[in-house]
């Protein structure tokens, strides 16, 4: 009786103890036989899910970039390179608008605000998770963010020289160097950001109709992938602007939709962002 | 005190180093992160489970008993699922103490540190 009594005991307070935990469990909302998208998992279901599928020591083919890849994005490199005078106007041009008491109308000029499309490569700064498919003629990069697409043409096709109409994805041919797969593309409309100025957020890094961008990738184990992005525009920068960073898969999740719908952008400028410095 | 908060510092430190990154919307804009918190207590009026994030509001008795609707925000729908949360966490109608920054602007808008719920769960904001 009193072992039953201690067993009942330490069940219950185990219970207690991990009652939390088990209610954080419980509050995913993934319906069965679905799965979380990449952002979707905490830290801790990520580690699981990358122990679970054995990412570090599974056997991989290099030349196989098919999965889903990472829930945020690499930011660009900190180190920037100097502007050129063009390229200081449209960096100035960038800055948010202020209210009268000189605060910030947070960054007001910020496309992504009301929803234009992010472009590339700011879809690579900045995603939810994207997902590589590797079909016979091209690799189709999807992306949770916007619930868009890129392709990545590998049927031997050239750049453009006179892209027909500026795209905020741009123009894309890949190829093949040993296990590196390399990324070329140019044609993009130069109303996107590279990236919002994380240094301070009323900026964002501009670029011109001239940019080319060039993307190494390397598959280095079953789940890890080393990215390399160098941005090059004459007009803009006086200098290659280059990140690395590395992406890890995102194992046992699917993407999800994140539209950026105006309508709820709207609403959310006017009813948080404006609100909070005041301007109604 | 219970805390839905995939409990404890460890978590809380890896969501911190990752905070800059996940907040693209999230505007600190008009908030002295220095100011002192406050807690305010009222009724659950709308939790707008929506992009590009989620926004709770709720109604507070301000010292002339005049109801006030006071608002802040969570991260975008799936950041605040990885943090635990639901479309389901608040009901209208339910009692909360919500405590944050103040905007500088006075205007009823908190930078979110956390919501306390009735039974005394803890549900942590980004500014936690």
């Amino acid at each position: 009786m009193r072992t039953l009594l201690s067993t009942t005991l330490t069940a219950l307070l185990a219970l207690a103890a991990f009652a939390p935990i088990v209610m954080a469990q419980a509050s995913k909302v993934t319906p069965p036989g679905w799965l979380p998208c990449p952002r979707c998992q905490s830290a801790q279901e990520r580690a699981e899910a990358r122990k679970k599928f054995n990412v570090d020591s599974r056997a991989f083919n290099p030349r196989d970039l098919s999965g889903i890849w990472g829930n945020n994005g690499i930011e660009l490199n900190v180190v920037v390179p100097p502007f050129t005078p063009e390229g200081k106007k449209m960096y100035d041009a960038t800055r948010a608008e202020e209210t009268p008491d000189g605060v910030a109308l947070s960054n007001s000029k910020d496309g992504m605000l009301i929803c234009d499309p992010l472009g590339y490569p700011r879809l690579f700064a900045y995603n939810y998770g994207f997902q590589f498919v590797v079909l016979p003629d091209r690799v189709v990069q999807f992306f949770e963010w916007g619930h868009t697409w890129r392709d990545i043409w590998t049927d031997g096709r050239k750049l453009p020289e006179n892209p027909p109409q500026p795209r905020w994805l741009g123009y894309a041919v890949g190829r093949w160097d040993g296990d590196t797969f390399i990324v070329e593309s140019n044609g993009y409309d130069d109303r996107s950001w590279l990236q919002e100025d994380r240094r301070d957020r009323r900026w964002g890094f501009p670029h011109s109709d001239q940019l080319r961008v060039v993307e190494r990738y390397r598959r280095t184990s079953f789940g890890t992938l080393e990215a390399e992005l160098t941005i090059i525009d004459p007009v803009v920068f006086k200098k290659p602007w280059t990140t690395r960073g590395t992406i890890q898969l995102s194992p046992g999740t699917e993407l999800w939709e994140y539209m950026c719908a105006p309508s709820e952008s709207e609403q959310f400028n006017e009813q948080k962002i404006r609100r909070q410095v005041g301007v109604q | 005190m219970r805390s839905t908060w995939l409990l404890g510092a460890t978590v809380a430190a890896v969501i911190g180093a990752g905070s800059a990154t996940l907040a693209a919307h999230h505007s600190r804009t008009g908030f002295d992160p220095n100011d002192k918190p406050v807690e305010l207590k009222g009724i659950v009026a709308e939790y707008r489970w929506r992009n590009p994030h989620v926004l709770f509001f709720w109604d507070v008795k301000d010292e002339n008993g005049k109801v006030v609707r006071w608002v802040t925000e969570f991260g975008s729908v799936a950041t605040t699922i990885g943090r635990g949360l639901t479309k389901d966490t608040f009901k209208p109608g339910e009692a909360v103490t919500v405590v944050g920054i103040r905007s500088q602007a006075g205007t009823p808008v908190l930078l979110l540190q956390r919501v306390i719920k009735a039974d005394g769960t803890v549900i942590g904001g980004d500014a936690e």
